[in-house]
Protein backbone atom coordinates (compact mmCIF):
# COMPACT_ATOMS: atom_id res chain seq x y z
CA UNK A 1 0.00 0.00 0.00
CA UNK A 2 3.03 2.74 1.01
CA UNK A 3 4.10 2.59 -2.57
CA UNK A 4 1.21 3.67 -4.55
CA UNK A 5 0.99 7.43 -4.95
CA UNK A 6 -1.24 9.35 -2.92
CA UNK A 7 -3.93 11.55 -4.57
CA UNK A 8 -5.45 14.32 -2.38
CA UNK A 9 -9.03 15.21 -3.61
CA UNK A 10 -10.07 18.85 -2.95
CA UNK A 11 -14.13 18.18 -2.89
CA UNK A 12 -16.29 20.36 -0.24
CA UNK A 13 -19.76 18.51 -1.34
CA UNK A 14 -20.06 15.60 0.86
CA UNK A 15 -22.28 13.99 -1.65
CA UNK A 16 -19.39 14.45 -4.23
CA UNK A 17 -16.96 12.82 -2.32
CA UNK A 18 -19.20 10.03 -1.12
CA UNK A 19 -19.23 8.91 -4.83
CA UNK A 20 -15.89 9.70 -5.41
CA UNK A 21 -14.80 7.58 -2.60
CA UNK A 22 -17.51 4.50 -3.76
CA UNK A 23 -16.31 4.59 -7.25
CA UNK A 24 -13.03 4.40 -5.90
CA UNK A 25 -13.90 1.52 -3.90
CA UNK A 26 -15.04 0.40 -7.46
CA UNK A 27 -12.20 0.74 -9.27
CA UNK A 28 -8.83 -0.91 -9.52
CA UNK A 29 -7.34 1.47 -6.73
CA UNK A 30 -4.23 1.93 -8.28
CA UNK A 31 -3.38 4.90 -5.94
CA UNK A 32 -4.34 5.78 -2.08
CA UNK A 33 -6.32 8.55 -1.22
CA UNK A 34 -6.61 11.59 0.86
CA UNK A 35 -9.72 13.82 0.59
CA UNK A 36 -9.51 17.51 1.79
CA UNK A 37 -13.31 18.99 2.61
CA UNK A 38 -11.83 22.68 1.25
CA UNK A 39 -8.40 24.29 0.10
CA UNK A 40 -7.70 25.15 4.01
CA UNK A 41 -7.41 21.94 4.40
CA UNK A 42 -5.86 20.77 1.86
CA UNK A 43 -2.94 23.39 2.34
CA UNK A 44 -2.71 21.79 6.02
CA UNK A 45 -2.00 18.66 4.79
CA UNK A 46 0.35 20.11 1.84
CA UNK A 47 2.16 22.05 5.24
CA UNK A 48 1.74 19.12 7.92
CA UNK A 49 1.63 15.66 6.40
CA UNK A 50 4.48 13.38 6.15
CA UNK A 51 3.01 11.50 3.76
CA UNK A 52 2.80 13.65 0.16
CA UNK A 53 0.62 13.33 -2.89
CA UNK A 54 1.62 13.07 -6.19
CA UNK A 55 -1.58 13.95 -7.93
CA UNK A 56 -4.35 16.63 -6.51
CA UNK A 57 -7.93 16.58 -8.11
CA UNK A 58 -9.40 20.03 -7.37
CA UNK A 59 -12.82 21.33 -7.35
CA UNK A 60 -13.20 24.39 -9.11
CA UNK A 61 -15.63 26.05 -6.69
CA UNK A 62 -14.67 25.67 -3.22
CA UNK A 63 -15.57 27.79 -0.16
CA UNK A 64 -13.34 30.30 0.99
CA UNK A 65 -10.02 30.15 -0.95
CA UNK A 66 -11.45 28.89 -4.29
CA UNK A 67 -10.05 26.02 -6.46
CA UNK A 68 -8.21 28.54 -9.21
CA UNK A 69 -6.76 30.41 -6.37
CA UNK A 70 -5.37 27.39 -4.36
CA UNK A 71 -4.07 26.17 -8.16
CA UNK A 72 -2.25 29.73 -7.79
CA UNK A 73 -0.80 28.71 -4.36
CA UNK A 74 0.68 25.68 -5.38
CA UNK A 75 2.01 27.08 -8.42
CA UNK A 76 3.86 29.78 -6.70
CA UNK A 77 5.01 27.02 -3.64
CA UNK A 78 8.84 26.22 -4.38
CA UNK A 79 8.09 22.92 -2.61
CA UNK A 80 4.72 21.94 -4.50
CA UNK A 81 5.14 23.89 -7.69
CA UNK A 82 5.70 20.38 -9.56
CA UNK A 83 2.45 18.93 -8.60
CA UNK A 84 0.20 17.72 -11.10
CA UNK A 85 -2.90 19.16 -10.35
CA UNK A 86 -6.36 17.87 -12.38
CA UNK A 87 -9.08 20.66 -12.34
CA UNK A 88 -12.99 19.22 -11.89
CA UNK A 89 -16.08 20.78 -12.55
CA UNK A 90 -19.33 21.62 -13.73
CA UNK A 91 -19.29 24.68 -15.29
CA UNK A 92 -17.62 24.31 -18.97
CA UNK A 93 -17.23 27.74 -19.95
CA UNK A 94 -14.36 28.06 -21.98
CA UNK A 95 -12.88 31.40 -20.10
CA UNK A 96 -12.45 28.92 -16.90
CA UNK A 97 -10.82 26.63 -18.55
CA UNK A 98 -8.50 28.79 -20.49
CA UNK A 99 -7.77 30.59 -16.88
CA UNK A 100 -7.17 27.55 -15.82
CA UNK A 101 -4.70 26.30 -18.46
CA UNK A 102 -3.06 29.48 -18.16
CA UNK A 103 -2.99 29.74 -14.23
CA UNK A 104 -1.25 25.78 -14.69
CA UNK A 105 -3.59 23.20 -14.17
CA UNK A 106 -2.46 20.17 -15.81
CA UNK A 107 -5.93 19.02 -17.15
CA UNK A 108 -9.41 20.18 -16.78
CA UNK A 109 -12.19 17.23 -16.31
CA UNK A 110 -15.94 18.32 -16.63
CA UNK A 111 -17.38 17.09 -13.45
CA UNK A 112 -19.67 14.18 -14.37
CA UNK A 113 -23.22 14.04 -13.05
CA UNK A 114 -23.99 10.34 -12.79
CA UNK A 115 -22.71 7.69 -10.65
CA UNK A 116 -21.73 5.81 -13.83
CA UNK A 117 -19.66 8.68 -15.20
CA UNK A 118 -18.09 9.20 -11.73
CA UNK A 119 -16.88 5.74 -11.96
CA UNK A 120 -15.70 5.89 -15.93
CA UNK A 121 -13.89 9.13 -14.80
CA UNK A 122 -12.56 7.92 -11.99
CA UNK A 123 -10.83 4.92 -13.91
CA UNK A 124 -9.71 6.99 -16.95
CA UNK A 125 -8.04 9.32 -15.25
CA UNK A 126 -6.52 7.47 -12.70
CA UNK A 127 -5.56 4.61 -15.31
CA UNK A 128 -4.04 7.51 -17.48
CA UNK A 129 -2.28 9.18 -14.37
CA UNK A 130 -1.32 6.14 -12.90
CA UNK A 131 -0.20 3.59 -15.86
CA UNK A 132 0.71 6.11 -18.88
CA UNK A 133 2.26 9.50 -17.09
CA UNK A 134 5.14 9.23 -14.89
CA UNK A 135 4.14 11.13 -11.68
CA UNK A 136 6.51 12.97 -9.49
CA UNK A 137 8.27 10.80 -7.38
CA UNK A 138 6.60 11.17 -3.54
CA UNK A 139 9.14 13.71 -1.58
CA UNK A 140 8.31 11.19 1.58
CA UNK A 141 10.09 8.37 -0.40
CA UNK A 142 12.69 10.55 -1.56
CA UNK A 143 13.84 12.08 1.72
CA UNK A 144 13.85 8.73 3.55
CA UNK B 1 -17.44 14.11 -22.98
CA UNK B 2 -15.78 17.57 -24.69
CA UNK B 3 -16.97 18.95 -27.83
CA UNK B 4 -14.56 21.48 -29.92
CA UNK B 5 -15.71 23.78 -32.55
CA UNK B 6 -12.73 23.33 -34.82
CA UNK B 7 -11.02 19.92 -35.53
CA UNK B 8 -8.11 18.57 -33.25
CA UNK B 9 -4.43 19.76 -34.22
CA UNK B 10 -1.36 18.00 -32.32
CA UNK B 11 2.12 19.67 -33.14
CA UNK B 12 4.52 16.64 -32.59
CA UNK B 13 7.75 17.89 -31.88
CA UNK B 14 9.98 15.07 -32.50
CA UNK B 15 13.93 15.00 -34.00
CA UNK B 16 13.66 10.93 -35.11
CA UNK B 17 12.64 10.76 -38.42
CA UNK B 18 11.89 7.14 -37.56
CA UNK B 19 10.03 8.24 -34.55
CA UNK B 20 7.45 10.73 -36.70
CA UNK B 21 6.58 8.13 -39.15
CA UNK B 22 5.79 6.09 -36.86
CA UNK B 23 3.38 7.92 -35.12
CA UNK B 24 1.90 9.31 -38.20
CA UNK B 25 1.51 5.38 -39.06
CA UNK B 26 -0.11 4.56 -35.34
CA UNK B 27 -2.52 7.62 -36.14
CA UNK B 28 -3.35 6.37 -39.56
CA UNK B 29 -4.17 3.13 -38.19
CA UNK B 30 -5.97 4.21 -35.07
CA UNK B 31 -8.77 6.44 -37.47
CA UNK B 32 -8.09 9.17 -34.69
CA UNK B 33 -9.87 12.32 -35.68
CA UNK B 34 -7.79 15.50 -36.23
CA UNK B 35 -4.72 16.79 -38.04
CA UNK B 36 -1.05 15.81 -37.02
CA UNK B 37 1.66 18.27 -37.57
CA UNK B 38 5.15 17.53 -36.88
CA UNK B 39 8.36 19.94 -35.83
CA UNK B 40 11.81 18.71 -36.41
CA UNK B 41 13.17 20.09 -32.77
CA UNK B 42 12.26 23.04 -30.54
CA UNK B 43 13.27 25.38 -32.98
CA UNK B 44 11.33 24.62 -35.46
CA UNK B 45 8.14 23.89 -33.18
CA UNK B 46 8.83 27.63 -32.05
CA UNK B 47 8.53 29.00 -35.39
CA UNK B 48 5.86 27.34 -36.21
CA UNK B 49 3.87 28.62 -33.50
CA UNK B 50 5.13 32.38 -33.42
CA UNK B 51 4.47 32.28 -37.73
CA UNK B 52 0.91 31.22 -36.94
CA UNK B 53 1.38 28.16 -39.32
CA UNK B 54 -0.23 25.36 -36.88
CA UNK B 55 -2.57 26.68 -34.19
CA UNK B 56 -2.72 22.92 -31.78
CA UNK B 57 -4.87 22.12 -29.19
CA UNK B 58 -2.23 19.75 -27.59
CA UNK B 59 1.38 19.38 -27.98
CA UNK B 60 3.78 16.19 -27.94
CA UNK B 61 6.97 17.31 -26.75
CA UNK B 62 10.41 15.24 -26.90
CA UNK B 63 12.87 16.39 -24.97
CA UNK B 64 16.33 15.26 -26.23
CA UNK B 65 16.93 17.33 -29.52
CA UNK B 66 19.46 19.14 -31.35
CA UNK B 67 18.78 23.37 -31.37
CA UNK B 68 16.28 23.83 -28.58
CA UNK B 69 15.84 20.94 -26.67
CA UNK B 70 12.36 19.84 -25.18
CA UNK B 71 12.94 21.60 -21.57
CA UNK B 72 13.56 24.70 -23.01
CA UNK B 73 10.90 24.80 -25.51
CA UNK B 74 8.24 23.95 -22.47
CA UNK B 75 10.33 26.95 -20.70
CA UNK B 76 9.88 29.03 -23.42
CA UNK B 77 5.96 28.47 -24.35
CA UNK B 78 5.03 28.22 -20.55
CA UNK B 79 6.62 32.06 -19.86
CA UNK B 80 4.64 33.22 -23.26
CA UNK B 81 1.50 34.54 -22.70
CA UNK B 82 0.38 33.83 -25.91
CA UNK B 83 1.39 29.59 -25.57
CA UNK B 84 0.87 29.17 -22.05
CA UNK B 85 -2.25 27.50 -21.53
CA UNK B 86 -1.29 25.41 -24.47
CA UNK B 87 -1.72 21.41 -22.61
CA UNK B 88 2.03 20.21 -23.44
CA UNK B 89 2.83 16.71 -22.64
CA UNK B 90 6.36 15.08 -22.62
CA UNK B 91 7.24 12.32 -25.06
CA UNK B 92 10.15 10.74 -24.56
CA UNK B 93 12.37 7.97 -23.91
CA UNK B 94 13.90 9.31 -20.18
CA UNK B 95 11.85 8.22 -17.13
CA UNK B 96 14.99 9.49 -14.97
CA UNK B 97 12.73 10.74 -11.79
CA UNK B 98 14.41 14.43 -11.80
CA UNK B 99 13.75 14.97 -15.41
CA UNK B 100 9.91 14.22 -14.26
CA UNK B 101 9.69 16.61 -11.57
CA UNK B 102 11.67 19.16 -13.96
CA UNK B 103 9.24 18.94 -16.43
CA UNK B 104 6.35 19.40 -14.07
CA UNK B 105 8.23 22.10 -12.57
CA UNK B 106 8.32 24.23 -15.83
CA UNK B 107 4.91 23.52 -16.58
CA UNK B 108 4.60 20.07 -18.64
CA UNK B 109 1.02 19.12 -18.53
CA UNK B 110 2.06 15.08 -18.35
CA UNK B 111 4.87 13.11 -18.99
CA UNK B 112 4.52 9.94 -20.71
CA UNK B 113 7.51 7.47 -21.70
CA UNK B 114 7.71 6.75 -25.19
CA UNK B 115 8.20 2.78 -25.81
CA UNK B 116 10.55 1.53 -27.88
CA UNK B 117 8.38 -0.87 -30.09
CA UNK B 118 6.04 -0.05 -32.62
CA UNK B 119 2.95 -2.35 -30.57
CA UNK B 120 3.74 -0.62 -27.52
CA UNK B 121 3.58 2.81 -28.75
CA UNK B 122 0.44 2.70 -30.73
CA UNK B 123 -1.20 1.43 -27.24
CA UNK B 124 0.23 4.25 -25.90
CA UNK B 125 -0.99 6.44 -28.21
CA UNK B 126 -4.35 5.11 -28.19
CA UNK B 127 -4.39 5.65 -24.43
CA UNK B 128 -3.06 9.64 -24.79
CA UNK B 129 -5.34 10.35 -27.68
CA UNK B 130 -8.39 9.48 -26.07
CA UNK B 131 -7.30 10.67 -22.68
CA UNK B 132 -6.94 14.26 -23.66
CA UNK B 133 -9.29 14.53 -26.32
CA UNK B 134 -12.22 12.37 -24.87
CA UNK B 135 -12.10 13.05 -21.21
CA UNK B 136 -10.01 16.03 -21.02
CA UNK B 137 -11.66 20.21 -21.75
CA UNK B 138 -8.92 21.64 -23.85
CA UNK B 139 -8.50 25.10 -24.01
CA UNK B 140 -9.68 26.66 -27.08
CA UNK B 141 -8.34 27.70 -29.80
CA UNK B 142 -10.90 30.46 -30.78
Amino acid sequence: MADKPLLMVVEDDAEHRFIMNWSYQKSTQLCNVLFAEDAEQALFYLDDLPTHPSLMLLDYQLPGIGGMQLLQQIRKSDKWKHLPVVMFSQFHKKEIIEEAYTLGVNAFVGKPENRGDFLNIWNTVFDFWNTHSQLPKRTDQTIR
Amino acid sequence: MPTYSKPLVILIVEDDEDDRELLQIAFNEGDYKGELFFANDGEHAWQLLNEGNVDPSLLLLDINMPRLNGMELLEKLKSTLQFKALPVIMFTTSSNEAMVRKAYELGANSYVVKPQNFQRLSEIWEQVYSYWTQMIQLPSRE
